[in-house]
C-alpha cells in the first residue's frame, strides 16, 4: 500500500514538473489532469483493491475500508467529466461510468459488463480498439492522448481523445486495461470550420494577388503600348517608303517587305489588345437591353457561323430586365466568346446562347450579404450563357484561361489577350464570369450582370 | 500642278523624317516639319500650309493646345488639322474633335491611308 502511495506521489510530482516546466496554460492543466492523473488514480485504486483482497484480511476494519474505498472510487468514476472504462485480459468490459455506457448505447454501466467491443455500437472501430488494448497490455506501455473516431448508437461519427493504460497489480502483472476519453467532436467541427475558413481566405488572397497582378499589367500595358506605337509607325512608313523605290519585278524584295509589314500589324494588334485590356476609365455605363446586345453581337458573327456549319440556338427569356453595362464593351465580350466558340468547332457544331433572369442563392467571392459585396444573396440578376459543342478545355488550361498572353492557338493569329480582355471587361462591370468545360465535351461561359434597377 | 503644302508637327524626329520622305516620294507635296508646337503660329503664317499633321502628346505645347492657338489665328483657323498620334483612347479623340480637328489617325499608319486622308481634306 505504501508503495502505491509513493508511486502516486511520484507520478503527481512528474506531472507537476510537466506543468511548471512545460508551457503552462489553464487548458493544458485540465488536459494533463484528465489525461494523466485520472487514469492513474483509478488504476491505483484498482490495484489497491486487488492488493487488499490478496491480503485476505477478513477483519471488519478492512471490509469497511474496502467499502469506503469502493464508494469513493465509484463516486470519482461517475463524477469525472470524461468517459471511463476498464477491461480484462480477454478484452471484455469489467466496468465503466454512465457517460461511457450511454456512448455505447446502454442505459447503465452494468449492461456492459462481460461484453466486448464487437458487441457495441462502434463495430466499425472495434477491431482497431482491440488491437490498441492488446498492445497496451502486452507492452505494459500507456497510450496517451490520441484522437480517434467512434460510431455512436445513432450512427453519427464522434471524435474522441483517448488515453489507455495497462492495469497492473502489486507485482506488476497486467490484469486488464483502463481507458478514458473526452468527446472532442465539437472542437473537431470548429477546427474543420476554421480550416475551411482558412482555405477560403487563402483562395480569396490568391484571387486578390492575381487581380492585383493583372491590374498592374494593365497599367503597365497602357504606357508601354503608347511607347511601342510610335516606333511601329516609323518602321511601317519606312517599309512603305522602300515599297515605293522597288519595281514590280523585284518579287523577293516585295515579299520581304510584305512579311515585315505583317509582323508590324501583328505587334500592333497585340498593343491594341493590351490597350483594350487596360481601358477601364472609358466605361460608359447605361441601362441596356441584353437581348439587343446579344442580337447585335450575333449579327457580326452570323456569316462565320454559316461558313463553319455551326447551328445557332438562341434561348432568351422574354421580357428580360435591363442591365447596367457599356454597350460596346459587352458586345466586345460576346463577339470574343462567339469567336472562341467558332474556333473550337472546326468541323461544325452547335452554339447555344441563353439569357435568363435568376436569383443569386449561392454565396461566393462577390455574392454575399457583406456590405461591400456588389451582388447580395437573393438578389435578382441577369445571366448570359455562351455554350458550344466544341473541343472543350482541360483542367490545366482552364486555370490559365483568363491570364493575359495565354493562348492555345497559333500565335501569329492570336494575341492571347482575348479572354483576359473579356475578364477585365466583366470585372470592370463588377459582374461575374465562369467557365465550365471538359476536354472533348464543349465549353460553357456563364456571365452574371447586375440589373439596372439594382442597388 | 503646284505642290500642296503639308506641315507636320511631332516631337519624334525619326517620325518627321520618314513621313517627309514618304510624302515627298509621291512628288505631290512640299513638306515642312516642326519638332515642337512652340513656333507653329509663326511658321503657319510664313509656310502657309494646306494641311497640318499634328501629334498630341508632345513636350511643351501639347497638340490640343496647338489647335486652340491655331483656331485663334486668322490664317491657322482655315487650315484643316489631322491628328497623327499613338493615343487611341476614345477620350483623346473626343478632346481633339472638340477643338476642331478634321481627322484622327492612330500610329502606326500605312502610307496609303495617310495620303488618302490628306487628299480627302485637300480636295474638300
Amino acid at each position: 500500500m505504501v508503495s502505491l502511495v509513493v508511486g502516486t506521489v511520484l507520478v503527481l510530482t512528474n506531472q507537476l514538473d510537466a506543468i511548471f516546466y512545460g508551457p503552462f496554460t489553464k487548458t493544458n492543466l485540465i488536459q494533463i489532469i484528465i489525461t494523466y492523473f485520472v487514469p492513474y488514480l483509478v488504476a491505483t485504486y484498482c490495484s489497491a483493491m486487488q492488493a487488499k483482497c490478496d491480503e485476505k484480511d477478513t477483519g471488519e476494519k478492512a471490509e469497511e475500508l474496502i467499502r469506503t474505498s469502493q464508494k469513493l472510487l465509484s463516486t470519482i468514476v461517475e463524477s469525472a467529466p470524461i468517459r471511463i472504462f476498464w477491461k480484462d485480459l480477454e478484452l471484455c468490459y469489467l466496468g465503466c461510468n454512465t457517460l461511457f455506457a450511454r456512448d455505447a448505447g446502454m442505459s447503465c454501466p452494468a449492461d456492459l459488463i462481460g461484453k466486448n467491443d464487437l458487441q457495441m455500437g462502434w463495430r466499425e472501430q472495434a477491431e482497431l480498439y482491440r488491437v490498441d488494448d492488446k498492445q497496451i497490455m502486452d507492452s505494459k506501455t500507456p497510450k496517451i492522448g490520441y484522437e480517434e473516431q467512434q460510431t455512436r448508437p445513432d450512427g453519427n461519427i464522434a471524435w474522441v481523445r483517448t488515453s489507455k493504460v495497462p492495469l497492473q497489480d502489486v507485482d506488476k502483472t497486467v490484469f486488464g486495461m483502463l481507458g478514458i476519453y473526452e468527446d472532442i467532436t465539437e472542437r473537431k467541427k470548429s477546427e474543420e470550420k476554421l480550416q475551411m475558413a482558412y482555405f477560403e481566405l487563402k483562395e480569396a488572397q490568391s484571387h486578390l494577388i492575381h487581380a492585383e497582378k493583372i491590374e498592374a499589367i494593365g497599367r503597365m500595358a497602357s504606357g508601354v503600348a503608347h511607347e511601342v506605337k510610335n516606333p511601329l509607325g516609323i518602321i511601317l512608313l519606312g517599309i512603305n517608303y522602300f515599297e515605293g523605290t522597288i519595281s514590280a519585278t523585284q518579287k523577293d524584295k516585295r515579299e520581304t517587305l510584305l512579311i515585315m509589314k505583317n509582323s508590324i500589324n501583328r505587334v500592333d494588334k497585340i498593343v491594341c489588345a493590351l490597350l483594350d485590356f487596360s481601358r477601364s476609365e472609358e466605361l460608359k455605363m447605361k441601362s441596356e437591353d441584353v437581348t439587343l446586345l446579344i442580337n447585335s453581337s450575333l449579327g457580326l458573327v452570323e456569316h462565320k457561323l454559316k461558313i463553319k456549319n455551326i447551328k445557332l440556338f438562341q434561348q432568351i427569356e422574354k421580357d428580360m430586365p435591363k442591365i447596367i453595362a457599356d454597350r460596346g464593351k459587352i458586345e466586345q465580350v460576346l463577339i470574343n466568346l462567339f469567336s472562341n466558340s467558332i474556333d473550337a468547332m472546326p468541323k461544325g457544331g452547335e452554339l447555344y446562347v441563353r439569357s435568363y433572369k435568376t436569383k443569386l442563392d449561392r454565396s461566393g467571392r462577390v455574392v454575399s450579404n457583406r456590405e461591400n459585396d456588389f451582388f447580395k444573396l437573393s438578389e435578382e440578376a441577369v445571366v448570359v450563357e455562351v455554350e458550344d459543342t466544341g473541343v472543350g478545355i482541360d483542367e490545366e488550361i482552364k486555370k490559365k484561361l483568363f491570364d493575359p498572353f495565354f493562348t492555345t492557338k497559333d500565335r501569329t493569329e492570336r494575341t492571347g489577350l482575348g479572354l483576359s480582355v473579356v475578364k477585365s471587361i466583366i470585372d470592370m462591370h463588377r459582374g461575374l464570369i465562369n467557365v465550365e468545360s471538359e476536354k472533348g465535351k464543349g465549353a460553357k461561359f456563364t456571365m452574371i450582370f447586375k440589373l439596372s434597377g439594382g442597388a | 500642278m503646284a505642290k500642296k503644302k503639308v506641315m507636320i508637327v511631332d516631337d519624334e524626329l525619326d517620325f518627321l523624317r520618314i513621313v517627309r520622305l514618304n510624302l515627298e516620294q509621291t512628288g505631290k507635296y512640299e513638306v515642312l516639319t516642326l519638332s515642337s508646337a512652340k513656333y507653329i503660329i509663326s511658321q503657319v503664317d510664313v509656310f502657309k500650309p494646306d494641311i497640318i499633321l499634328l501629334d498630341i502628346l508632345m513636350p511643351g505645347i501639347k497638340g490640343i493646345e496647338a489647335c486652340e492657338m491655331l483656331n485663334k489665328d486668322p490664317v491657322g483657323t482655315r487650315i484643316p488639322i489631322i491628328v497623327l498620334s499613338a493615343l487611341d483612347k476614345r477620350i483623346d479623340k473626343l478632346k481633339a474633335y472638340k477643338v476642331g480637328v478634321v481627322g484622327y489617325l492612330v500610329k502606326p499608319i500605312e502610307k496609303e491611308k495617310l495620303i488618302a486622308n490628306i487628299e480627302k481634306w485637300l480636295t474638300f
